[in-house]
């Protein structure tokens, strides 16, 4: 579904990613560690065509996100980690506003915002503004807009932070959902013990460059993820 | 404790000047004088017309041994410009600065938050006090050879004026942060109170001339009601006129009422700034749901954005009051202006000839104002991931970026221009040729400014002030807007000394080549201009 080959980006003389290649199919939830810095960002940032990359090809169910950005970005939903959304607008105004640009019907856009704002807890507050939302809030606004349009690949940067535990809870299965029903989702986070229970793949990135990738088990074998984690930073 | 947050107010007020907003790096050493001298060449300027006011003024008033009452005047009207120029500043950097949280959440007493706040408000006042201030006191130096203690005493009173004013208008500041937490349409309410003061300044502007004769005429009953119902103002008078006595009252009074301010304002400070808005929770509206189209979408989130903005609503809306305006005084003064052109029908034909090109100038010149495409890149700021990971084409987002602009614009410029012609008596075909111009230089300067816009874009603001009033774009979008409505009549005029030109036609010309340049910049913004937001 998604795939990064030899990806590079600089910023000035820094390599804040080198040569990083990365498959994620179809069914997978794909987690990204690596520690602050890593270039776990700039990647994500890259893979949804919010940053220009100097060297490297991103594809997109086979489309090149080079050639045909907005192809690719009509199949990809994106989180940020911080999200910051438009303050001037009420949640549902932005809800809206995501669903006008995807071309989500009326119908769709109704019933799907009732059931991910019911799981998440939101219902009550869609039409505060969003300059009067929590992080929390607005992290869920952003999971509300990215989970829309039924995108095939979902791409979140730290998603957790800011939740409530139930509404975590709910994410992880809102996660698996997609990958259940053939889609994909490729995260970063810190909180280890989330991808070593959730994620299917791992990938850890370390200065820019991927130092370990595949499986659960490939990657950490008998011992934790933490371990192996800590092990290769040291 | 206070000289580092002094330190970081004053960096975030200057940095423009030293460090390009757009891309972080330090200016150049020439950039920085270059900007300082455009700076003070502006101040210089508005000093050069306050002298003639002062020259006006004084010279009536000091043979009649009013000396004080030309002080009192003129410091009035320091005061009056000083609130005036700070007071739509004051609210947003005191209550809605966005590092306000930051620092109350360090450990820092909130009477020093205010202080520091403060020191950019009683900054912007005094540069406008000065600026009526300075002319003043220059021009008793220069033609009344004044004494020792009245160029003291004069020099001492600016700061205070300055302090005053800083009082007045954190006390206005005050009441709007206490008011726009109660209602929930803000910043049309925060415009709509603006739009009247700016009324009320104009209509006293307009009739400036008539108000100072009848100052003159009446300086001694004036001078006699001041004394006792202005006392303050009247003790600012008397001592810039040399009165110690005087000096001692202005600066006692003013240093109490200062240290009064502050200390309501530190009581409050920490509620104002972190209250979020006490308008009544609006309800759960299930279903409500209307799709539309990408191109409509967009057009929709830039008209919410400009709504939602009271800074920049009124910074690059505030042409339409004006065009409003003229237009009303142009409908109930016909007959005036009919006989005020009479003599010009018969002596200067030519003047009358121009009538369509001005009428159609005139709305275009206060069109100028709103420049809402220069500021609207930089107003993506923190948010420009949201459009840059949707798939939107960059074009897309900058085309409904400029019709927003034309749709804001084009009717009021349109009939603003047709009432003109219509009150000049233009015939139809003139009357058409200027209605269309004026829609064709709308299109035109909004492209413009857009293009300025994405080439000097910043995201990086504190305040929406900055991009909106303080920003090379607007500044650079407003210039060149006003240069074109001017070079219209200019060029008019210099073709008319050559061959005798139809105005329609003329305009019909015009409007041609705006048109043509607008369709050039259109093609740059959809190819050059959307790559470069795309980068952004």
């Amino acid at each position: 579904m998604l795939t990064i080959d030899h990806l590079t980006k600089t910023y000035g003389e820094k390599k804040a990613v080198d040569d990083l290649s990365l498959h994620i199919a179809p069914g997978e939830i794909y987690g990204f560690i690596g520690h602050n810095g890593a270039g776990k960002t700039t990647t994500l940032k890259s893979v949804v065509g919010i940053l220009p990359f100097d060297a490297g090809t991103i594809t997109i169910d086979g489309v090149s996100l080079a050639d045909d950005p907005l192809t690719c970005k009509r199949r990809m939903a994106y989180i940020p980690d911080n999200p910051d959304l438009y303050e001037f607008m009420t949640g549902r105004q932005y809800l809206n506003f995501v669903a006008d640009i995807f071309g989500v019907s009326d119908a769709d856009r109704r019933a799907r915002v009732a059931d991910i704002a019911g799981t998440l807890g939101l219902t009550d507050d869609l039409d505060q503004s969003v300059s009067a939302y929590s992080h929390g809030m607005k992290q869920k606004l952003a999971i509300i807009s990215a989970w829309l349009h039924e995108p095939r690949l979902i791409i979140m940067d730290e998603p957790f932070v800011g939740l409530d535990p139930k509404a975590a809870h709910s994410l992880k299965e809102m996660m698996r959902a997609v990958c259940d029903a053939g889609g994909a989702i490729f995260f970063s986070t810190h909180v280890l013990e989330v991808a070593e229970k959730l994620c299917d793949k791992v990938a850890i990135i370390q200065n820019g460059r991927l130092i370990r990738c595949g499986t659960m088990d490939e990657v950490k074998g008998d011992e934790s993820l933490e371990s192996v984690f800590l092990e290769l930073e040291a | 404790m206070l000289k580092a947050l002094l330190k970081k107010q004053f960096m975030e007020l200057f940095r423009g000047y030293f460090v390009s907003r757009k891309n972080g790096k330090a200016r150049s050493k020439g950039q920085t004088v270059g900007l300082f001298i455009l700076f003070a060449a502006l101040i210089a300027y508005g000093g050069a017309m306050v002298f003639g006011l002062a020259f006006g003024l004084g010279s009536q008033l000091m043979p009649l041994g009013m000396k004080w009452l030309y002080f009192t005047l003129m410091g009035s009207l320091a005061i009056m410009l000083g609130v005036f120029g700070s007071v739509f500043n004051t609210y947003t950097s005191l209550y809605r600065a966005k590092d306000n949280d930051l620092l109350i959440s360090m450990p820092i007493p909130p009477s020093r938050i205010v202080l520091v706040r403060l020191s950019s408000v009683y900054g912007l006042g005094f540069l406008f006090t000065g600026v009526i201030w300075v002319p003043t006191l220059l021009y008793d130096w220069i033609f009344e050879l004044p004494g020792a203690a009245e160029v003291i005493f004069g020099l001492l009173l600016w700061p205070f004026i300055a302090a005053f004013v800083s009082v007045l208008t954190c006390a206005l500041g005050w009441v709007v942060a206490l008011v726009s937490g109660k209602v929930s349409n803000k910043s049309f309410v925060t415009v709509a109170l603006s739009v009247v003061l700016l009324g009320l300044y104009y209509v006293f502007c307009f009739r400036l001339t008539e108000i100072l004769g009848a100052l003159v005429e009446n300086s001694e009953a004036i001078g006699g009601f001041m004394k006792v119902w202005f006392n303050y103002l009247y003790q600012m008078g008397q001592a810039a006129a040399g009165n110690g006595i005087g000096m001692l009252i202005f600066a006692g009074v003013t240093a109490g009422l200062s240290a009064l301010c502050l200390w309501l304002m530190a009581r409050t400070f920490i509620g104002l700034a972190t209250r979020t808005a006490d308008a009544p929770r609006a309800a759960h509206k299930a279903g409500a749901v209307k799709s539309h189209s990408v191109r409509a979408a967009l057009l929709r989130r830039e008209f919410k954005r400009f709504g939602a903005s009271a800074t920049y609503m009124l910074n690059c809306g505030l042409g339409l009051a004006f065009m409003a305006a003229i237009a009303v005084l142009a409908l109930v003064k016909q007959d005036t202006l009919q006989t005020a052109l009479a003599p010009y029908e018969a002596n200067m034909p030519w003047v009358t000839a121009a009538l369509p090109v001005l009428a159609a100038a005139v709305p275009c010149a206060m069109a100028a104002l709103n420049a809402i495409t220069a500021p609207s890149v930089s107003l993506e700021g923190k948010h420009i991931w949201i459009l840059q990971s949707l798939p939107v084409q960059p074009a897309e987002v900058l085309n409904a970026k400029l019709w927003m602009h034309v749709l804001v614009n084009a009717e009021v410029t349109m009939a603003t221009a047709g009432v003109l012609c219509f009150c000049l008596r233009a015939d139809l075909l003139a009357s058409a040729a200027a209605v269309l111009y004026a829609g064709v230089y709308v299109w035109l300067t909004g492209a413009l400014g857009l293009m300025i816009g994405v080439r000097h874009a910043n995201l990086q603001w504190t305040t929406e002030a900055q991009p909106v009033k303080q920003s090379l774009s607007a500044f650079l979008a407003v210039l060149l807007g006003f240069g074109i409505a001017v070079a219209a009549p200019l060029l008019y005029f210099l073709l008319q000394m050559f061959v005798p030109l139809n105005p329609a036609l003329f305009l019909a010309l015009m409007a041609a080549l705006e048109a043509a340049l607008a369709a050039l910049t259109d093609r740059w913004l959809t190819r050059t201009g959307a790559r470069l937001f795309a980068q952004l």
